[in-house]
């Protein structure tokens, strides 16, 4: 088996090759639910895939496998020609390069704004001080929250405190990033600023698998959107066909639902 | 003199519990008693009688009970030229150390009922007693019920050190009877599992009911 | 008749008092640091998926925390030599203060334990820490702030607890109290000083906890 993890050997990959290959995923949970079925899905470099579905379909589970948050049983996931297997070693060196963002932000605590987008540089990366601080300095202008770095995330509103972690996934210089209904647990007025450092960061290029509703952010930004139930893909198309033209009657069903 | 068999030293032990009883239940009640006064002024609007009642929390939290003990069995009793008994001098220092502890539980479930509360029973026109009386106090007792009884465990505990300045309870009679078998280690088994029997069931129940309030919210 | 209170058996006295709180502060000092050991493995037993491991530190737990500290005491220094185990009146306080503190911090561990926010955790991981990584910079932090609290308090008790080893001729601020009492009969005078040592000693401690809750762990403030 093939186990590039260099930059060179990436390089060198026919860009035809995904970035990320999940092969007849099936997962159960410890109470022998079947929470996903046989699932396969590619995402190619740069490209912006949205996964939408009614809650409890299986959409957060499946892109906790890309990165190895939640295992599974049967099939096969490679990530960067890397597969992702129960038995791996180094598991650390995926995550590396795949940034998260979730639901609840998960910031640390005990940490400022600009040291919880330090720390990972520094103890992973192995960067020095000065190096990931003037990326810390960087990134926290992107997202524009640079006049809170010295704060602590329990004094910043919740949009601001995701836009903090999308910059501490960020400093990691991620090739990947997986966004876990990243505006759920925010305020409506906040969803705005989050989805904007999202938008930009998809037209800078990144490779992004989204899970999220807002229908506005998929319509406009993702390059394709999936739809699943039931632990099971139903739908995969772009965005004008699914929301113009949904073939599924569980999209058709989906869609009615969120859009009324 | 008798024999000591072990039911022997049973019957004595249960004898005295009766003793470890009647005084965690005095301080308990007595201490409740007091320590309710001490909440109010606790809460109260007026910032002299919050400040004195806080000393006096203060000073209760930051002795030892035993300290407590001597200072009213020995200090009082001299300097009051009153012949204090052990029994007398162990329940007021008992109940006025439980009335400092009760009265720090129950401020803080006053305070752990929302401000919305105090507010939306001003705007109802109810004056400061009502509010408290109708509003305030029945939201509190509910919250501080877990934490009363699990301090009740506290009480029946701390009544052992009354066997110090010679009130005769469980550990001093397994003292005394230690001394005279000569069993300490079985005596003194005996005396804890006793008190084990006391306090298990306390802390059980208290440990209940927080859950059980916990889901209700 | 009427009693007039001399202080003079205070101030005559003041090194005795030095003395017994120096005391008093080894006592306490050695019994958390061993407590706390315990109350850390305590804590692993109660949150390990072992039952037998689970159910010792249980037994551990209820048992010290529902029978009163004066018996614990009187059981190592009377009762263990019944068993052969001798110990010095000092060795039995400090094992008795130890164990006791172990059983109340073994909860408060625990509580710290469970309370660890697994998103945190996970996210730690996402970033591609590794598992000691992760509960170096994630867990140990924002744990120890959640029981600082509840472990400063543990503390107070305890120190409020060291009096009682008086009980077993521990020499200890107490013990010099009542040395001194059974020599000069001014027993409030005394009782008076040494409550008023203790209160000291209380706030010391609770100055030195603030202060250190500020520089380290000034986060808790905002945490909702």
């Amino acid at each position: 088996m093939q186990q590039p993890h260099t930059q060179d050997h990436a390089a060198v990959l026919d860009t035809a090759v995904p970035i990320i290959s999940a092969q007849g995923v099936d997962k159960w949970y410890a109470n022998n639910f079947h929470v996903l079925k046989g699932i396969s899905l590619e995402v190619h470099r740069g490209e912006v895939v949205v996964l939408m579905g009614p809650s409890g379909s299986g959409k957060s589970t499946f892109i906790r496998t890309f990165n190895a948050l939640e295992a599974y049983q049967k099939g096969r996931i490679i990530i960067d020609g890397t597969e992702l297997t129960p038995k791996m070693k180094n598991v650390e060196a995926i995550r590396r390069e795949v940034g998260m963002v979730f639901q609840q932000f998960n910031l640390f605590p005990h940490l400022t704004v600009v040291e919880n987008v330090m720390l990972a540089p520094m103890e992973v990366r192995g960067w020095s001080k000065s190096q990931a601080k003037s990326i810390a300095g960087e990134l926290l202008e992107r997202v524009g929250i640079l006049n809170q770095a010295k704060k602590y995330p329990g004094q910043l509103s919740g949009g601001q405190q995701q836009r903090v972690a999308i910059a501490r996934a960020l400093a990691m210089q991620p090739k990947i990033m997986l966004f876990d209904e990243p505006t759920s647990a925010l305020d409506p007025e906040m969803v705005r600023e989050v989805l904007d450092v999202m938008r930009n960061l998809a037209q800078s290029g990144m490779t992004m698998v989204c899970v999220t509703h807002e229908v506005g952010f998929a319509r406009e930004v993702a390059d394709r959107i999936v739809l699943m139930a039931d632990g099971q893909i139903v739908e995969e198309a772009t965005p004008d066909e699914f929301f113009s033209n949904p073939k599924h009657p569980r999209s058709q069903q989906f869609l009615s639902q969120i859009l009324s | 003199m008798q024999d000591f068999t072990l039911a022997n030293i049973l019957a004595n032990l249960l004898i005295a519990t009766r003793w470890t009883i009647a005084l965690s239940a005095i301080a308990f009640f007595g201490g409740g008693i007091v320590g309710f006064i001490i909440m109010l002024m606790r809460i109260s609007p007026n910032p002299i009688i919050r400040t004195i009642s806080l000393i006096y929390v203060e000073i209760f939290e930051a002795t030892p009970l035993l300290m407590q003990l001597f200072l009213v069995f020995f200090g009082i009793s001299v300097l009051l030229g009153l012949n204090l008994s052990a029994w007398a001098a162990a329940t007021i220092a008992l109940t006025t150390y439980s009335s400092a502890f009760l009265a720090d539980i129950w401020r803080g479930s006053v305070e752990a009922v929302p401000r919305g509360q105090w507010e939306a029973s001003r705007a109802l026109g109810l004056p400061y007693i009502k509010q408290l009386k109708r509003i305030i106090l029945p939201q509190a007792v509910r919250m501080s019920i877990p934490s009363t009884v699990g301090f009740a465990v506290q009480v029946v505990k701390g009544t052992s050190l009354a066997s110090v300045i010679g009130f005769i309870e469980l550990t001093r009679s397994a003292s005394s009877i230690s001394n005279v078998t000569f069993q300490p280690f079985l005596v003194y088994s005996m005396a804890a599992l006793i008190y084990f029997c006391l306090c298990f069931p306390l802390s059980l129940w208290s440990k209940h009911l927080e859950k059980k309030f916990s889901y209700e919210g | 008749m009427e009693y007039t209170p001399q202080f003079s058996v205070v101030w005559n006295n003041l090194s005795l008092f030095w003395q017994g709180l120096v005391l008093t502060l080894q006592i306490v000092v050695v019994a958390i640091s061993i407590g706390l050991i315990l109350g850390i493995l305590g804590a692993l037993g109660r949150t390990s998926e072992n039952r037998v491991l689970n159910g010792i530190a249980i037994a551990y737990v209820e048992f010290f925390r529902n029978t009163p500290f004066l018996i614990q005491l009187f059981f190592f220094f009377f009762g263990l030599p019944g068993l052969g185990i001798r110990m010095s009146s000092w060795q039995a306080a400090v094992l008795a203060l130890s164990i006791n503190f172990g059983a109340y911090a073994t909860e408060i561990v625990r509580a710290g334990i469970e309370g660890i926010d697994k998103g945190q955790v996970e996210a730690g991981k996402a970033l591609g820490f590794k598992p000691m990584q992760v509960f170096r910079h994630v867990v140990l932090i924002p744990a120890l702030g959640n029981i600082y609290p509840a472990l400063v308090s543990q503390v107070v008790i305890a120190v409020l607890f060291s009096s009682v080893v008086s009980q077993i001729s521990a020499e200890e601020l107490t013990f010099a109290g009542n040395y001194l009492q059974s020599r000069t009969f001014r027993s409030f005078e005394i009782y008076l000083a040494i409550s008023v040592i203790y209160i000291g000693l209380v706030w010391f401690i609770k100055l030195v906890a603030f202060l250190i809750q500020r520089q380290f762990f000034a986060f808790t403030r905002y945490i909702r």
